[in-house]
């Protein structure tokens, strides 16, 4: 029987050398990741995923100048939302994460069918063994299982037949533009509403606070962006939708307290209803009782007096 | 600047004093020697008799006159004068066209710095004794040795050793945010980079072709 080649210590110590075919920033794509297309596929899925709230608008052939300006007026807007809310202790800064972002449709809906239909398990687990399993098959073909990344075959075959998630079918067509949150800030919605779509329950800004709102770039700006929908935590809202969120009193925390707020309420008025059956029932035994005494006391007067 | 045989001259500083001095003697009709003066006066007194020196520059390498750099001081501030010709001396002999006059010896600080240490030595620089180029030296035995290192690095660090990709050619998934607002930002901002990184391709490939089209390329 031939005996099998005596391993060195390195060889037993160490793993092969992985001089991988694929390096470990280029796994195998579907489309050539030189393209532009895939670049974008790439940084909308990113984008999808970290954002937990987005709004979207149709944009009709707005010009540069407005763009700018407009910028301008939701940045100044939104650092006053910034120093109200922040605290000493706990300051906060959405406002330079907060962007908006014109976005190619026929890019955005393959990344939102992966972000929505894809999920593989390797994504799932925690990052730690995500990275790791990247090495390993890097000999592997573009068409195995094991790659899981967004540009990869497998992400493509399993999404690209799928039709888009509920409520977005009808959105992406024409212009979209983005505006993205890095959190879900009511707050900061209201300002973004309050500065691209006021209407009655989101005022603009006042003339006599902030004049430059009303320059003539920013306002035909304005004219030109329409609200189409948004995007939280993977659902779409619509308008009214969009302004319910906005239109919550204190944010996060408000709607806590008002969560808090209605059990309380509930609570007292369930001991409210349990305590009035008995405080009843204990008001008539006591007035029995008391015209019992009375009766009692009125039979002794007259005993006392017949005596 | 020096010529060689000058540099071989100051280089056998360490030859017996008898053989230097025939040397000095034959060289007399080029008089010119760069000997070190103000470090080594024992050499430099023969150095001197030869009529005209243009400086004295540090030693040239050579195997057998490592010992003695070890022990020389490095020539570090400017105020040293380290010329043994006064300035305004004719320097004889030293014009490179026949119709020309003798160059004029200059003050010291007119002469570029690294003139004075160009004569030094270069340090080795990695105890290994072999930089990355050493893979390409002529010598079989460094080029083994740099082979060695490159492989025993290849092997600590494997990642290091992958080709890098630039970021608008790589197909992994971006920064995807863990849900909190910090991973958030850092996503946006890993986009952004790599909008940044596109935009600064197609730049430079824009002018490119210009470049080339006012050449006539295209």
């Amino acid at each position: 029987m031939p005996k099998a080649p005596e391993l060195s210590f390195e060889q037993m110590a160490q793993s092969v050398s992985p001089t991988s075919h694929y390096p470990p920033t280029q796994p195998p794509s579907h489309k050539p990741p030189e393209y532009r297309k895939s670049q974008l596929l790439r940084q909308y899925t990113s984008l999808l995923r970290s954002t937990p709230l987005m709004l979207l608008w149709q944009h009709n052939n707005l010009r540069a100048i407005e763009w700018m300006s407009i910028r301008r007026e939701l940045s100044v807007a939104l650092a006053k939302v910034d120093a109200q809310l922040s605290t000493p202790e706990n300051p906060i800064s959405y406002a330079p994460a907060i962007k908006l972002q014109i976005v190619k449709t026929n890019m955005f809906k393959p990344a939102l069918k992966i972000v929505h239909f894809y999920k593989p398990d390797a994504l799932a687990t925690d990052p730690e063994l995500a990275s790791s399993a990247q090495m390993p098959h890097a000999r592997l073909p573009p068409d195995d299982p094991s790659w899981t990344h967004s540009l990869s075959r497998n992400a493509h075959t399993k999404t690209f037949r799928k039709k888009l998630p509920q409520g977005m079918e009808t959105l992406l067509t024409g212009p979209v533009m983005l505006t993205s949150f890095p959190a879900v800030s009511p707050q900061h919605l209201a300002a973004v509403l309050s500065v691209l779509s006021p209407s009655k329950d989101f005022p603009a800004p006042k003339k006599r606070t902030r004049p430059s709102y009303y320059d003539a770039h920013v306002q035909s700006g304005l004219q030109k962006l329409f609200l189409l929908a948004a995007r939280v935590d993977g659902k779409v809202f619509d308008e009214a939708g969009v302004k319910w969120i906005g239109g919550i009193e204190g944010g996060l925390d408000g709607l806590r307290a008002q969560l808090v707020g209605m059990l309380t309420s509930i609570g007292s008025q369930l001991t409210n209803t349990l305590d009035s059956a008995g405080r009843s029932v204990y008001i008539t035994m006591e007035g029995r009782r008391m015209a019992m005494e009375e009766e009692q006391k009125g039979g002794n007067g007259e005993e006392t007096s017949s005596s | 600047m020096i010529c060689r045989q000058c540099l071989r001259a100051s280089a056998g500083n360490l030859i017996p004093i008898s053989s230097r001095t025939r040397v000095v003697s034959i060289r007399q009709t080029r008089a010119l020697t760069s000997s070190p003066i103000l470090t080594s006066p024992p050499t430099s007194s023969t150095a001197t008799s030869s009529a005209q020196s243009l400086s004295a520059t540090p030693p040239p390498s050579s195997a057998n006159a490592s010992a003695d750099i070890k022990a020389r001081p490095k020539p570090s501030s400017k105020t040293i004068t380290r010329s043994t010709v006064p300035a305004g001396t004719p320097l004889k002999g030293l014009a490179l066209m026949v119709n020309q006059p003798d160059p004029v010896a200059m003050e010291d600080r007119e002469y570029p710095d690294w003139l004075w240490d160009v004569l030094t030595p270069k340090e080795k620089e990695t105890a290994e004794g072999g930089s990355r180029g050493d893979e390409y030296l002529r010598s079989k035995k460094q080029r083994r040795a740099a082979a060695k290192i490159a492989r025993r690095e290849a092997l600590a660090n494997p990642e290091g050793v992958a080709p890098k990709i630039p970021i608008y050619e790589q197909s992994v998934d971006l920064p995807a945010g863990d849900g909190s607002v910090d991973g958030a930002v850092a996503a946006g901002l890993a986009r952004e980079g790599l909008s940044a990184a596109m935009r600064d391709k197609r730049r430079a490939a824009i002018k490119e072709t210009n470049m080339l089209k006012k050449m006539g390329a295209f």
